[in-house]
């Protein structure tokens, strides 16, 4: 039976058959996965970034829809980039290596082509677009600063790089992170967690919708939304007085240590770190050495504190019992020591500590930092004693704030001398600079708004922070809420008060005098070695019960009186009660302009991108 | 049952089920496979299901006439239909429409068919009506060369239309000559030659010429020690005759390979053989096909919802790889169904041929099922990956009118055959 030749084969091709499809489909699991991966993407949902509100609920941050313009070459059919160009307005040269990237990443999955249009400008051409073949978009959240003013201290986000790809494995490429200010401080509570979205896909890898609707996709969890304990209101203001000036302006308030205002100057709007220009605009924003609007001065400036720390010195010396509040020092000129003179611009006669600080006497506050450290048997150990205290302020290390930057700042010690003076031949006078806050002092604005509160509240701090509730939550961090107590006596505060009350009424700064508010306040001119003196101001008011305690620093601002004390009396004036009475200075404030100081042609920022 | 004296009655049932089965079946997936892609589903006549409907409508009209008509008539009919179906294949080769790179298709009034499928038909009935003669022997070379001669004519039009998986198909004939008396070697020989060309493509022309002088010398030493065949008589033996054939075939292979076949035609064998890494456009096919296949698992993904088929992942799915939609859909136990019932179907038609009491049925019946079976292992063996991509339909499952309609009339001819067996008892 000659046909029996094709059954035989007929039979055993069946059972080669049987066999393959058995080894296929039930041994050999690849083909499933390979299936799931051919028609299901998946997909990250962003998770929205936590919003971030000022203390009285207004926005500071908050999150916009863009738009990611997208190519899948396979479904090109011809493009007219030129028409698509002046479309979107991108060059057209840039359009076509992008064209090639996309090609060579994956003909058929979509590559970006443009990142980030804002809403409006897809908009405009969301009719245009659908008639492209290929072209599609992609939803994302950018961004949006509501307050231009709080640029440096709410920070901004941005794209991964790889050095925290490399750090962080939670991150993925094309994630968004905080990388300045609250931003970057409060990132883990900002940021959320993404979802994750499984769509069907065809064979060209068009969206067919949502894969077993839905069942399996991971809703995103938003961020934690924050309230900050900054005044917007504050935050612009100052802003607006600072136009034309370097400097910083920190204010707190001292029943609670909250930070109202945080501000540095010149700043840039974060709202120029967002989007398609953001790094055309970071790279601009790095390089200008000069205004250095990346470098947040409330935070990072360490400059010497100047005639304030005069009230440091003058209540070590009443703890430390050296002097009485009644004990009077002669000024003749300055203060006379060997060969060292101090020049002194109070009217020469006899001080007291009441007017040594009014009239923010030189000779007054070296007196009494010599007899102070005189008082031991040592100079280094009364050195030594006197770092003691000084430390207890907060100075010279960090101050525990919730912003992950900042400065220690610098309190020398008999070591740091010892070390300087290599044959230990130092003395009080060698270093009585210190007693008028010159020499190696050096503080933040934020720790001189911190000694300010200090002293609002007759000896004890709490640490400023940033961020008054997370999620409608208050923080109940003790550390933010345990007062800090300093080595000074409650008693001792009394007298430099009432001298820096006196400093508005017939002292130092009795051109910055506010009417009805009792402000207690000290002059500082801040000698330094890059140019002209700045000018320094700090104050707090009401004297009573303090709402605010203030820093001002006005770089190369020649006196304290000159620029930092009318712009802290107005922020005082500001915050108490909400009106300007003071027209007059406040416009000399806002159109004063340290443009010719610094020898550049304007302070602010200006970016060709916006 | 058979004695019915109703002429339907008469009919083989068991072939009829499976036929009905196959069909219908086969339509439902090719609905699948095309209706299931568009999101909202709505019946259309003018796609491939439902024109395919529409086609096996006509193939039941052509049962019906081909019922009626007595059978005894092919006889007489061969020489006309395979006369026509060689003209209709030199026509279009003029006259064809271009389609993917080869003129396959005639276009007659608004109807397009292939000529190549008339000519299944015509060649099988040429070849039944060329054996069937009194006294033909195959066993002897004079009686070879007409038969021969008859299924080579079509394969060469065929092969220059170029259609080479049809052309193919037709080699299958050789079954048929072979069960009427056509020595086995040639069988065993196209087998080896297979083998030959395959290590031809596979090794480097030394190689090749080693392992054959190597066969050569072992087959020589097994003469001399069995027959004791004489040295000089060695050399003049026909194994010697067949190791010349052989480097001479596999030098032809080479060359038809590099010289003759076409790039894509070069890709899909080199492919097959591992000798290409299987990357992206080529083996995207065989890649597409298993992965759709292989993801059915045990019981498939459900009617309408295999996601391969329904976002059209894999190429030609309603015609050449319509068995990846029973795969997907149906799953293992589906696909076995339908393997096993395409063997019933096969061997089912041997078996009746067997019983033929008139060689011109019995030999129609085997050409048919040697047609069927080329079918079947090609379309089968390349969806499942395990031969070079040749594009040939799934009988009855495919979209196709000039095919399903083809092997309808060659099928229902050769039932009517066999009911006429009872008739003339």
């Amino acid at each position: 039976m000659r046909s029996k030749l094709l059954l035989t084969l007929l039979i055993g091709l069946t059972v080669t058959f049987i066999f393959r499809l058995f080894q296929i489909q039930i041994i050999d699991s690849k083909y499933t996965l390979d299936a799931a991966n051919n028609a299901q993407r998946m997909q990250k949902i962003f998770a929205p970034r936590g919003i971030i509100f000022d203390r009285d609920s207004n926005l500071l941050a908050m999150n916009q829809a863009a738009y990611d313009i997208e190519v899948t070459t396979s479904l090109l059919n011809s493009l007219d980039t030129s028409r698509l160009s002046k479309l979107i307005g991108v060059n057209e040269k840039k359009i076509k290596s992008s064209l090639i990237k996309a090609q060579r990443y994956s003909p058929y999955r979509p590559s970006s082509l443009i990142r980030g249009l804002t809403a409006q400008d897809f908009a405009k051409i969301q009719e245009e677009i659908s008639f492209y073949p290929g072209i599609s978009m992609r939803r994302r959240t950018f961004r949006k600063y509501s307050n231009s003013a709080s640029g440096s201290a709410i920070g901004y986000v941005g794209e991964v790089n790889d050095y925290i790809l490399s750090k962080k494995p939670e991150y993925k490429l094309g994630d968004y992170i905080g990388i300045a200010g609250i931003e970057a401080s409060y990132e883990k509570y900002l940021r959320g967690k993404d979802g994750i979205q499984y769509i069907t896909v065809d064979n060209l890898n068009r969206d067919k919708g949502p894969f077993q609707e839905g069942k399996y996709d991971i809703d995103p969890v938003p961020g934690k939304n924050i309230m900050t304990t900054l005044d917007s209101r504050l935050q612009e203001y100052g802003k607006l007085l600072m136009s034309g000036k370097r400097g910083s302006i920190v204010a707190i308030s001292p029943e609670s240590g909250e930070i109202l205002t945080l501000l540095s100057s010149p700043d840039y709007n974060p709202n120029l770190l967002v989007g398609r220009h953001r790094s055309k605009n970071y790279n601009l924003l790095y390089l200008d050495s000069i205004n250095k609007p990346l470098f947040h001065r409330g935070l990072l400036a360490v400059y010497p504190p100047g005639s304030p720390f005069k009230i440091i010195n003058a209540l070590i010396a009443l703890e430390e019992e050296t002097i009485k509040p009644s004990t009077n020092f002669n000024c003749i000129d300055g203060y006379h020591y060997g060969e060292l003179h101090i020049g002194c611009h109070c009217e020469s006669g006899l001080v007291n500590l009441r007017k040594s600080i009014s009239h923010s006497c030189n000779n007054y506050h070296c007196q009494v930092f010599k007899k102070t450290l005189d008082k031991f048997q040592s100079t280094a150990k009364g050195l030594d004693e006197w770092e003691k205290h000084v430390r207890s302020f907060g100075f010279g290390n960090y101050l525990g704030v919730d912003i992950n930057s900042g400065r220690k700042g610098f309190v020398p010690n008999s070591d740091f001398y010892n070390n300087y003076y290599q044959n230990k031949r130092w003395k009080a006078p060698t270093i009585v600079s210190l007693a008028i806050g010159q020499g190696e002092l050096g503080v933040t604005p934020l720790q001189l708004s911190n000694m300010t509160a200090i002293i609002a509240n007759r000896g004890h701090w709490f640490i400023p922070h940033i961020v008054k509730s997370i999620e409608g939550t208050m923080i109940d961090s003790l550390k933010y809420l345990t007062p800090m107590r300093t080595t000074i006596k409650k008693k001792h505060f009394d007298t430099v008060i009432k001298g820096m009350e006196d400093v508005f009424k017939i002292g130092t700064a009795k051109e910055s005098r506010l009417n009805g508010i009792r402000i207690a306040g000290k002059t500082g001119t801040a000698e330094n070695p890059h140019g002209q003196d700045h000018s320094i101001f700090i104050a707090f008011a009401p004297v009573n019960s303090p709402k605010i305690a203030i820093a001002v620093i006005i770089e190369n601002g020649y006196w304290g009186s000159r620029w930092a004390a009318p712009i802290a009396s107005l922020m005082i004036e500001k915050y108490i009660n909400d009106t300007i009475a003071r027209t007059d200075l406040e416009e000399r404030m806002i159109s004063g302009s340290l443009a010719n100081e610094y020898g550049v042609e304007s302070v602010e920022i200006k970016l060709p991108h916006n | 049952m058979r004695n019915d004296s109703n002429l339907f009655g008469r009919i083989d049932k068991i072939t009829l089920i499976l036929y009905y089965f196959l069909i219908l079946f086969g339509w439902v997936n090719l609905h699948a496979t095309v209706n299931a892609s568009s999101n909202l589903y709505h019946w259309n006549w003018s796609n491939e299901a439902g024109r395919q409907l529409i086609f096996i409508g006509l193939s039941n009209i052509l049962i019906f006439i081909f019922l009626l008509i007595d059978p005894r008539i092919y006889e007489f009919l061969a020489i006309p239909v395979y006369g026509i179906a060689i003209i209709f294949l030199i026509c279009v080769l003029f006259f064809g429409a271009e389609v993917g790179g080869s003129k396959s298709w005639l276009d007659i009034a608004s109807f397009r068919f292939q000529p190549s499928e008339l000519a299944k038909l015509g060649t099988i009935l040429m070849v039944a009506k060329l054996l069937s003669i009194r006294n033909v022997n195959l066993s002897v070379w004079k009686d070879r060369w007409i038969p021969f001669g008859s299924i080579l004519l079509p394969i060469l039009l065929i092969g220059l239309q170029p259609d080479a998986g049809s052309a193919i198909v037709f080699l299958g004939l050789t079954f048929v000559l072979n069960r009427e008396g056509l020595p086995s070697y040639f069988i065993q020989l196209g087998i080896g030659s297979i083998i030959l060309s395959i290590f031809a493509l596979a090794f480097k022309t030394n190689t090749i010429l080693i392992i054959i002088l190597f066969f050569y010398i072992i087959a020589l030493f097994i003469q001399r020690i069995q027959n004791r065949v004489t040295l000089k008589g060695l050399i003049r033996h026909r194994i010697s005759f067949l190791m010349i054939i052989a480097i001479i075939w596999s030098r032809f292979v080479n060359f038809f390979f590099n010289e003759l076949l076409l790039p894509h035609h070069q890709v899909r064998i080199k492919l097959l053989l591992g000798q290409l890494e299987d990357t992206s456009a080529i083996g995207y096919q065989t890649t597409q096909s298993l992965i759709a296949i292989g993801s059915g698992g045990i019981t498939g993904k459900g009617y309408m919802k295999g996601t391969q088929t329904k976002f059209n992942f894999v190429p030609e799915q309603a015609t050449d790889y319509i068995f990846c939609t029973v795969g997907e859909e149906w799953g293992f136990l589906g696909s076995s169904i339908v393997l096993i019932c395409f063997s019933l179907l096969i061997g089912r038609i041997i078996v009746l041929s067997n019983l033929q009491k008139n060689s011109f049925a019995r030999i129609f019946g085997f050409g048919l099922a040697s047609l069927l079976f080329m079918h079947f292992a090609i379309n089968i063996g390349m969806t499942l990956g395990l031969m070079p991509v040749i594009g040939i339909p799934l009988p009855f499952f495919s979209y196709g009118g000039t095919s399903i309609m083809a092997f309808t009339a060659m099928l229902f001819i050769f039932l009517r055959m066999d009911s006429y067996r009872w008739e003339t008892l």
